[in-house]
């Protein structure tokens, strides 16, 4: 055995001791934990809920909303024996975690009411639509309850990318990804195989690596082995596709862009190596939308346990529990618990009558919501599939009213589909948003024309949601600027006497579901902790 | 700020912020007023859709500005409401130059029988802590 094989054998030895001694001390949720601690990759520090053992004494539970953090938290409280009300003022379970199909209905404040009129089998989701493979809490409810998912294509080399800000021939004209990143890796490899091999990296490193560098960059940037120079690849495409006999034959190679033209373009700024860690290519959807997860969960709560459309008006509290007045169709009511999680987006309970702190209060104006757009438009035809083999995938744009088209995931070579023509952030988003929702259609199905030449023709109707004017949201998710994570957000970690927040603002993975499930699976760990102690 | 995380790549000028992007630096051109810095403009474009046009807002989620003490009073705290955000109201410190900020929040301090002092960018960049987005720098974006 050589040395390093020895220096593994014990590594491995020692964190094996390690993850045993874990999972005996705190179940497969804390062994999985110590897994990721030791890079093994499991993304959240949650693998499985919280284990609640014991029964308290005190044990009423009112849980405001019912979106996907009040679910999760009714769920695993109810599973442990807990007496759990849910409040809600929305007339169905999942709160963000929406889906547009036929009959769904929509009022934004100061807006008209929108009646989704999607064929039948046709949807949008115009909160959550995907789901990272590291988002371990989304996919323990998909997989406890049994929701089916498919796969949702995060990063398609095929689709295009469109900017028109830039100069030179590419700017305004769709050019695939798959082109832009084969010559900016092959041109970006090309410079520095050529400068290694005049002697730039000598001082760096030594003959026997630099022979391996420049291997590295042959294969990475498709070199050419004799000159080390880039010109082309097959990964770009071709400019007519290899096939049978001699015509076509072997096709005809494609020709890379020009560095000059790539540059002067900005296409560069969609080239990267990895993806962000919330932006890999692996993500998922649930078959049949989003609000699938909600309802799975919804399902497997008591009947009756969700008091839909019933609104949270004023919450009150006492050494020994809560009040919360509620309000529906017209007749109040207070309901009394011990204890109250609650998962209200910050943007709307700062503008309740909550009793809360004024430490808390404080900290919950510091939180800003972010404004978002989504428009979902039905095409008559899946042009983007039968005329230019884009299978799913974003069209990213540099006109920040649209930013980022997406061909659906679902519905493969079917006769319809129904494609996300913007999704626009910030002030863009509160610009479009004050269009009427036949404007926010027209503008979007104007842009996706420079784009695809059957856009147009083939358009048939729209839903589009301004999550900035949605009541009971007031903001797409909460924005916490770092002064106010390092001052505001810890106060709001810790309970308000017997008032816990959760929710997707309360977690490091905000304007996420599992943002939302993690945080609701800690409050319900901490308040279980605390009502065990009496 | 790990909302605005993906596509850190993502270079998006905002039509706005280009269109602006002569004129910011130059204050000391005297050149004809820049119809993209025309207050009203701005306000239409960045905040209307909330406080709406007539600046009376929507109870009980858009606080109305017309007629508003916190408006009419030091335009210190207006400007750091614009700039942080708070709940419903966004941040736009990320998005809109000092002069874009100062042309909206003196719209709302000159429309509607709003009688309060304009203000200039040079307060708002007093007071803004960090960079101002640059007029021709690249957008980061928020997705999810
Ligand atoms: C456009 C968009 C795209 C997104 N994309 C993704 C994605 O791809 N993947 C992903 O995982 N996440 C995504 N998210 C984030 C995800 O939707 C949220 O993080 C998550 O759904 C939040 O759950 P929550 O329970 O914290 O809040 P919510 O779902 O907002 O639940 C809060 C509940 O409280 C209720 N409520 C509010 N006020 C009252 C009141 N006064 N009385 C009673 N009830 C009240 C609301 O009706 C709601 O049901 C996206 C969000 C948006 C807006
Ligand atoms: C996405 C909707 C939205 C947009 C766009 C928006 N606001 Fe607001 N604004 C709000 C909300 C909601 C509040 C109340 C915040 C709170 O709960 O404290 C608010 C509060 C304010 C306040 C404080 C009012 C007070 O009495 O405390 C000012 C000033 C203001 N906004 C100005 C602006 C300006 C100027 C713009 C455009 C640059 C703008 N807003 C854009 C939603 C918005």
């Amino acid at each position: 055995m050589g040395k390093t094989e020895m220096g593994m054998a014990t590594g491995s030895l020692t964190r094996r001791y390690f993850l045993e001694k874990l999972g005996r001390m705190g179940g497969t949720a804390m062994l999985l934990a110590g897994m990721d601690a030791l890079g093994f990759g499991i993304g959240s520090a949650l693998a499985a809920p919280p284990k609640l053992e014991g029964k308290p004494k005190k044990n009423k539970v009112v849980v405001l909303g019912a979106g996907n953090a009040g679910l999760a938290s009714a769920y695993e409280l109810t599973q442990a024996g807990y007496d759990v009300t849910v409040i809600e003022a929305r007339s169905f379970a999942g709160g963000r975690a929406q889906t547009a199909r036929k009959g769904f209905s929509l009022t934004e404040l100061g807006g008209t009411t929108q009646t989704c009129d999607f064929d039948e089998g046709l949807y949008i989701n115009h909160g959550p639509w995907r789901i990272p493979y590291h988002h371990h809490t989304t996919l323990h409810y998909t997989r406890k309850f049994g929701v089916p998912l498919e796969l949702f294509n995060n990063d398609n080399d095929a689709s295009f990318l469109y900017f028109e800000k830039g100069k030179g021939p590419l700017a305004g004209k769709p050019v695939r990804k798959r082109e832009a990143v084969a010559d900016m890796l092959g041109y970006s490899s090309e410079i520095l195989a050529k400068l290694s091999q005049q002697g730039a990296l000598d001082s760096r490193m030594g003959a026997e690596d630099k022979e391996k560098f420049l291997e590295f960059l042959v294969e990475f940037g498709a070199l050419s082995k004799k000159d080390l120079s880039y010109t082309g690849t097959p990964g770009r495409g071709f400019i007519v596709d290899p096939g049978a006999g001699t015509n076509p034959g072997p096709g005809t190679p494609s020709v890379p862009h020009k560095l000059d033209d790539l540059l002067d373009s900005g296409l560069w700024h969609m080239v990267h190596g990895i993806s962000e860690w919330d932006q890999q290519r692996t993500m998922f959807q649930p078959v049949q939308g989003m609000e699938q997860i909600p309802k799975a969960i919804a399902r497997h709560l008591p009947d009756g346990m969700i008091r839909f459309s019933t609104e949270v008006q004023r919450i009150r509290q006492s050494p020994k529990g809560v009040i919360v007045e509620v309000v529906r169709d017209g007749q109040p009511e207070t309901i009394k618990a011990d204890w109250c999680i609650c998962t209200i987006p910050l943007s709307v309970l700062k503008t309740i009558d909550h009793g809360l702190s004024p430490a808390f209060a404080a900290a919950m104006a510091k939180c800003a919501y972010a404004p978002v757009g989504k428009i979902g438009l039905q095409m008559k035809r899946r042009f983007w599939e039968e005329d230019h083999s884009i299978y799913g995938g974003h069209v990213f744009c540099d006109n920040p009213d649209i930013n980022n088209i997406a061909l659906p995931s679902t519905g493969w070579q079917g006769q319809k589909g129904v494609l996300l023509g913007y999704y626009n952030f910030g002030p863009n988003a509160a610009k479009v948003s004050g269009k009427s929702p036949a404007d926010r259609a027209a503008m979007a199905v104007d842009y996706g024309q420079k784009i695809f030449p059957a856009y147009k023709e083939s358009y048939e109707t729209s839903f589009s949601v301004a999550w900035h004017r949605v009541k009971y949201n007031l903001g797409g998710w909460g924005m916490w600027s770092d002064d106010a994570r390092a001052t505001a957000y810890p106060v709001l970690t810790e309970p308000d006497g017997r008032i816990y927040l959760a929710g997707e603002h309360m977690s490091y993975i905000g304007g996420w579901q599992a943002g939302a499930f993690e945080s609701a699976w800690q409050q319900v760990e901490r308040l279980h902790a605390r009502a065990m102690k009496g | 700020m790990r909302a605005l995380r993906f596509l850190t790549c993502l270079p998006l000028l905002t039509a706005a912020i280009a269109a602006v992007a002569q004129t910011t630096h130059a204050p000391t051109v005297a050149a004809a007023p820049d119809p993209a810095l025309d207050p009203t403009r701005v306000f239409s474009e960045n905040c209307a859709a909330c406080h709406q046009e007539d600046g009376k807002g929507i109870e009980g989620a858009f606080p109305a500005l017309a007629g508003d003490k916190f408006v009419l009073a030091g335009p210190e705290q207006v400007i750091h409401v614009v700039l942080e955000g708070r709940g419903g109201m966004p941040t736009f410190k990320a998005d809109l130059t000092d002069a874009q900020i100062a042309a909206a929040i003196t719209h709302i301090r000159t429309s509607w029988g709003n009688s309060a002092a304009p203000v200039a960018p040079e307060t708002v960049a007093a007071i803004r802590t960090g960079e101002a987005p640059k007029p021709d720098a690249t957008k980061i974006i928020s997705a999810h």
